[in-house]
């Protein structure tokens, strides 16, 4: 379990335009969204789960409700959930805010996993998403799935494959 | 509770109570970040790369959201800081950045704003940009304003704002001379580019000279000739800078100028005003009589003809809109011009939302609810988001929402139409290609409500009542 940091899980021994097997592909430049981005769209749409996303305005408010799915069931995924991180929130830590968001979407919406997703400001002022999700998994049976691909980790494309290994049910040690 | 009784319960009084007492999380949230107003205001200058300094992956949202709007390409371009300038700082990406966009887009101005990411680590973006100047990266005289818009305080509106302000103040230093006879208007951040254009229109026709700060109705409204422009029009630098020596400044909207009108007050030396949005006949007929007023033109016969057909227009549809019961959202200047034309309609705003208000936006609008009937059973909600709004269309239901794309899951649950008005618009087209405001934007709007009300009857019509008339 676990990888010792992001080249590692770039690695694509089995692509035949990777010509350095033991190596990452080369980053892309420009153009591409960020590791968030790329994580929410692989696991948005899983539909019956709840996706809340840690962190200012900026990372729900330009991307919820973004991506279809063709379910006829749940549309608890389209629901954009943030913490709305304010300048108080960044001085003084917002792992409380975090928490009784979840709590309050366990309570009221009573959903089949919730994912969290870090975003860049947590990520550098440096809150324990995971041990977050991990506390308050133990006060409920729903589980909750820190996903950690903050913005700056890289490009969309390493978003895609961190999101992967989280539905692999591996944590990444990223940073 | 089963699925169906939580359907039911959400629906219900005793959840509202619940839902508004929630304070730690924010549900389907009707507001952006200030970046996306910062380049949106970049956008409108003439030759102006946009520039964010910050992580990439907030520009790919911005340009992918103002494209989706637009139907247009929308350039800007990102320092892409990673973890390493998030440690180190981010002085190397932005001298590279500069060099690059300066190099590779050739563009007039760079105006430059911030993600979070830069304004938590505290970049010092003046000491860094005087650094690209001294490395000789960036020409000394090559105009770079740069505004600090981080996403975790305000909203795109105050973006808007921050920007302007920034590229009003560079470009006007020491450009102080005489008179030039001409009215500055700053159009806000609104969406619905042919605003512009219409009051372009008016002004034209009032044979008033004008600079327009940030006119983006060329930019986000190009042609289709075959050919990619990279700028493909806005307000020219020469004109920016001379605004400084114009008679007037009018703000077409209150909050997504302050800043800017503030800074005019203080160091142009003129008088600088901001108004609601002239959305209905009256604020439309206040909107030209404060331009009368401060150039001294006469409003010429066929503005007054045209007001007539406005008013014709009003009077045709009246019973499609008079008496019905509208929930509103969106930003506070919006919302003020909707209300302001439903009370002029006699429509009856019931809820009206804003999630980027202020108090002194609930004051105003409080004093404009009173001075009508049909403003008695309004409800005012500021800092609320959607899912609130979807609460009171549940317990407390009206016949249509005005408001944006993202209440489109709202109005579905509700049975009740929506109709476009504000940012985002991702699912219609050319409605940004349309005036709200102005003679002409009463004869749209009036069109779109009432048109959609008597096609809601005709759907939900049985063969019987099915007809032709209506």
């Amino acid at each position: 379990m676990g990888f010792a940091n992001t080249a590692e899980i770039l690695k694509e021994p089995a692509c035949n335009l990777n010509h350095q097997p033991d190596r990452a592909c080369e980053r892309p430049r420009g153009g591409e969204s960020c590791a968030f981005d790329g994580a929410f769209i692989v696991l948005n749409p899983i539909t019956d789960a709840a996706h809340l996303i840690h962190g200012p305005i900026a990372c729900c408010g330009n991307s919820y409700e973004g991506r279809g799915s063709l379910s006829s069931g749940s549309r608890l995924y389209r629901y954009g959930f943030t913490t709305d991180m304010t300048e108080m929130d960044i001085v003084y830590g917002s792992e409380g805010k975090l928490k009784e968001g979840i709590e309050y979407i366990v309570k009221r919406y009573e959903p089949s996993a919730i994912f969290v997703y870090s975003t860049c400001i947590p990520g550098i002022t440096g809150e324990d998403v995971e041990a977050v999700c991990k506390e308050a998994k133990k006060r409920t049976i729903v589980p909750v799935i820190p996903v950690i691909a903050p913005g700056f980790l890289g490009h969309k494309n390493l978003g895609n494959r961190l999101a992967g290994e989280v539905l692999l049910g591996r944590s990444c040690w990223i940073m | 509770m089963n699925c169906a009784e939580v359907a039911e319960y959400i629906n219900t009084k005793e959840y509202q109570e619940l839902n508004f007492k929630r304070e730690t999380l924010v549900i389907n949230p009707p507001k952006a970040c200030q970046p996306l107003g910062a380049i949106f205001c970049a956008s409108g200058f003439e030759g102006t790369l946009p520039f964010v300094h910050g992580s990439q992956g907030c520009v790919a949202y911005f340009r992918n959201n103002l494209s989706r709007h637009f139907r247009e390409p929308f350039s800007a371009v990102s320092t892409s800081m990673t973890e390493d300038a998030a440690v180190f700082g981010g002085m190397n990406n932005l001298i590279e950045g500069l060099q690059n966009g300066f190099t590779l887009y050739k563009p007039k101005m760079i105006a430059i704003s911030t993600s979070c990411m830069a304004e938590v680590i505290g970049d010092d973006l003046n000491s860094f940009v005087i650094k690209a100047r001294e490395l000789g990266t960036i020409p000394k005289d090559f105009p770079i304003p740069f505004a600090h818009t981080p996403s975790f305080v305000g909203s795109h509106i105050n973006g808007y704002d921050n920007m302007l302000k920034a590229i009003i103040a560079h470009l006007t230093q020491g450009k102080k001379e005489k008179k030039n006879g001409k009215i500055n208007i700053i159009p806000g951040f609104d969406p619905h580019v042919a605003n512009i254009r219409e009051i372009k229109r008016m002004l034209n026709l009032m044979g008033v000279e004008y600079i327009i700060l940030s006119d983006s109705s060329d930019v986000l409204d190009s042609p289709q000739n075959g050919n990619f422009e990279m700028y493909p029009g806005g307000t020219k630098l020469e004109d920016t800078a001379d605004s400084i020596n114009g008679v007037a400044t009018i703000g077409l909207q209150k909050f997504s100028t302050m800043q800017t009108i503030k800074l005019i007050q203080e160091s142009f030396g003129h008088e600088g005003l901001s108004i609601y949005p002239p959305l209905g006949i009256k604020a439309t007929d206040g909107f030209l009589m404060k331009i009368k007023r401060l150039t001294g033109r006469s409003i010429p016969e066929e503005l007054e003809r045209e007001r007539g057909r406005a008013v014709d227009t009003a009077t045709d549809a009246h019973q499609y809109i008079h008496g019905k019961r509208f929930a509103v959202f969106g930003d506070p200047d919006e919302v003020f011009g909707i209300v302001n034309f439903l009370l002029e309609m006699g429509g009856e705003p019931v809820h009206i939302l804003t999630a980027t208000g202020t108090k002194q936006f609930g004051d105003e609008i409080k004093v404009l609810l009173d001075s009508s009937p049909y403003g008695k059973q309004a409800n005012l909600y500021i800092g609320k988001d959607l899912w609130h709004l979807r609460s009171l269309l549940m317990t407390e239901p009206v016949d249509m929402l005005i408001g944006d794309s993202h209440g489109k899951w709202a109005a579905r649950d509700a049975g009740i139409p929506l109709v476009r008005i504000g940012y985002p618009i991702f699912d219609r087209v050319n409605l940004h290609r349309y005036p709200t405001i102005g003679y002409q934007g009463v004869i749209n709007l009036i069109t779109w409500i009432a048109n959609t009300f008597i096609d809601e009857v005709d759907r939900k019509s049985d063969d019987a009542h099915f007809e032709l008339l209506r």
